[in-house]
């Protein structure tokens, strides 16, 4: 990708790179993947929200955090558009040492995004993982997501682990996207927690 | 041609060969540049691509990233797709990953192998690297590699750095010895960490025995 300098001199190719790109096929064609937002916690927070999601493709979060629920785990959960009614199905696999589990939740409030570490972890302890919404501005089909992650547990086994979920009352557009969590975000940590949202188009 | 999904930028439409203002062009960069393109940065691209023309024990990736390429700009996460084999003497080897080459027994591994109708959790704790994929081996069907993407959130910063990944492995044509994999990681050299290493700056991807000539890996990252 053609990088202008920041605070550099420009030059005529420089303009040409530009104009050529803008007219070009690189962002319209379809395009590389865009970073919508970024959102830092450095305390505590109960909710990330993303607002003025455009109406691009796809959409993928990228995450990592932990909770301050005392427990050894809690969830990752996000909401459409604000919505909490119990219309959000998701379905989860997991590693707990030797055994795979699955887990199941149906007609709830929000989706289980992800597992993520919590308070009776020592605190330099966090989770991490992504999320893809996979044709976040279609009009014709329910939203669906899958995420992959890993969850460090400090007494217990870590999980590693791939989810998905479907929300099924009708079609968006989608705008907004809402996390929380169990407890609260917990940003306390060195580095914070960090949760990107990118698209394409 | 009209920008279609990206607002702002505040200019409109340039018609090839018209010659733009200065606020157009300035705009036109900070856009490149990430300031008005939404958020920080350009979201992920390509950072480096490597493809073996030789057996090799090690892939390393290094100096370019994740500093110095886009105006000193960070990348907060970083992605890495691969498609790679195995010199090994077996059906099937591990992928592993070093940070920084940080080898203290400092990385647990959790796992979920499929294969035929058979799925197999298990977890490697406090080992000298990150176990993230499997590929084939030397006793795999000749051509036979292993794919995958591993990513990395939060790479920059001074924090436990995990890796999830998804990958799959063919180790014959006969269509029914392939495995789906689940791979989750991460480094507890909480010593460095909270030292101040943070600022991660190499990545070292290595195998049980070592890359066959054809293997390739390609680094992303995400600001």
């Amino acid at each position: 990708m053609w990088w202008p300098q920041d605070g550099g001199t420009i030059s005529a190719q420089d303009i040409n790179q530009v104009i050529s790109t803008i007219n070009g096929s690189q962002l319209t064609n379809p395009g590389p993947m865009f970073n919508i937002s970024t959102q830092v916690v450095t305390t505590t927070v109960a909710t990330v929200t993303f607002s003025s999601v455009p109406a691009w493709r796809h959409i993928f979060l990228t995450w990592q955090t932990r909770c301050t629920n005392n427990s050894n785990n809690g969830n990752l959960y996000a909401q459409l558009n604000g919505n909490s009614t119990n219309n959000y199905y998701s379905q989860g696999l997991y590693t707990n040492a030797a055994t795979a589990v699955a887990d199941t939740h149906l007609a709830q409030p929000k989706f289980y995004l992800a597992d993520v570490p919590a308070a009776l972890n020592q605190s330099i302890i966090s989770g991490s993982g992504w999320a893809l919404f996979s044709n976040w501005s279609s009009t014709t089909f329910d939203m669906q997501f899958v995420s992959n992650g890993f969850c460090p547990l400090d007494n217990a086994s870590n999980r590693s682990f791939i989810r998905s979920g479907a929300y099924n009352v009708g079609t968006g557009p989608y705008t907004s996207l809402t996390l929380t969590t169990d407890g609260n975000f917990d940003g306390t940590q060195s580095g914070g927690s960090i949760f990107t949202l990118s698209g394409s188009m | 041609m009209t920008l279609t999904g990206i607002t702002p930028p505040a200019f409109t439409t340039i018609t090839q060969g018209a010659v733009g203002g200065a606020g157009d062009v300035n705009q036109m960069i900070q856009s490149l540049n990430g300031t008005a393109l939404y958020g920080p940065g350009p979201g992920w691209v390509q950072i480096a691509t490597q493809t073996l023309g030789s057996t090799t024990s090690t892939v390393w990736f290094s100096g370019s990233f994740p500093v110095s390429i886009y105006n000193n700009f960070a990348f907060n996460h970083l992605a890495l797709v691969y498609k790679a084999r195995s010199s090994a003497a077996a059906t099937t080897a591990n992928l592993y990953l070093r940070p920084d080459f940080i080898q203290t027994a400092t990385y647990d591994t959790d796992s979920l192998v499929g294969t035929g109708g058979t799925v197999t959790s298990s977890e490697t704790n406090t080992q000298t690297s990150m176990t993230v994929g499997k590929i084939a081996a030397a006793s795999s069907t000749a051509s036979m590699y292993g794919v995958g993407w591993v990513v990395m959130p939060n790479w920059y910063a001074q924090n436990c750095l995990n890796a999830c990944a998804l990958n799959g492995t063919a180790f014959t044509n006969a269509g029914n010895a392939t495995s789906a994999n689940v791979f989750g990681g991460f480094s507890f050299d909480f010593s460095a960490i909270t030292g101040g290493l943070g600022n991660r700056s190499a990545l070292w991807i290595l195998t049980d025995g070592n890359f066959v000539s054809g293997s390739s890996f390609t680094i992303y990252g995400s600001m």
